[in-house]
């Protein structure tokens, strides 16, 4: 009985932590070409390039994350197991919260970076014309 | 018996994690490479060098790890010690997959500048 309840537990949470790890990789990289286009200055097959880098980091780091954490001690009867799921279930979706903002916070630094990169290049750029014209 | 599928399970899954995120990432790491060292670095030279390397430490490591053994008594326990042996592995390589960007990184601004 108690094997049986644990087994259902880990073939309940399995598929829901690696469907929610998927979800939430495929939204935040398919918008996140917008600012790989804008750090790399708009050359496609390098931003894309290192999308996927990133990509393959973040499910590398929330998979091996969510199987990592999957040990559910003394599940005893159904309410414990649904109380047990639920905590886990839970406290992995505030942590994929949490990276999903880290992400989100690095993109926006980089693009940041990138267009002051390119601000003072256009300055200088600028500059030089003028004194080429005098 | 439970052992003996547990082996067999976690060397077979390790495996093909390692093979198909090396194969990833040596597909979108060549593009990298080339952007950050020049044209006129040996870009697809390191590229493969490192797959080679990666793939030795990893496989070496899965097979490796193995030497204390499981100890399974039913099919939960089975579940889980697979979930977290998997689990630490695919940690240690996105550690790893961390680590190779970063240092790419820092190279090649060395490389700018000097």
């Amino acid at each position: 009985m108690n094997t049986q309840i644990s087994l259902l537990a880990y073939f309940i949470y399995l598929p829901v932590a690696l469907g929610l790890t998927i979800t939430v990789a495929h939204q935040l990289f398919k918008n996140g070409k917008v600012f790989m286009l804008d750090i790399f200055h708009q050359q496609a097959d390098i931003a894309l390039a290192t999308n996927s880098l990133f990509k393959i980091g973040f499910y590398l780091l929330n998979v091996g994350f969510a199987l990592t954490i999957i040990r559910m001690s003394a599940i005893v009867n159904a309410e414990s197991m649904i109380v047990k799921l639920s905590t886990k279930i839970g406290g992995f979706a505030i942590y994929l919260g949490i990276m999903l903002m880290l992400n989100l916070y690095l993109f926006m630094r980089g693009r940041k970076k990138a267009r002051q990169h390119q601000r003072e290049l256009n300055k200088l750029f600028g500059n030089s014309k003028g004194i080429e014209f005098e | 018996m439970y052992n003996i599928l547990a082996y067999t399970m976690y060397l077979l899954i390790t495996s093909f994690i390692t093979i198909y995120v090396g194969y990833c990432c040596h597909k979108s790491g060549g593009m990298y490479l080339q952007y950050l060292l020049g044209d006129h670095a040996p870009c697809q030279a390191i590229n493969n060098l490192l797959l080679c390397g990666y793939y030795l430490v990893n496989i070496g490591y899965a097979a490796w790890s193995l030497h204390d053994g499981f100890q399974i008594g039913n099919a939960a326990e089975l579940m889980m010690t697979l979930s977290v042996r998997t689990g630490s592995i695919v940690c240690l390589l996105c550690v790893l997959h961390y680590i190779n960007i970063l240092t790419f990184y820092l190279l090649s601004r060395k490389y700018i500048h000097s």
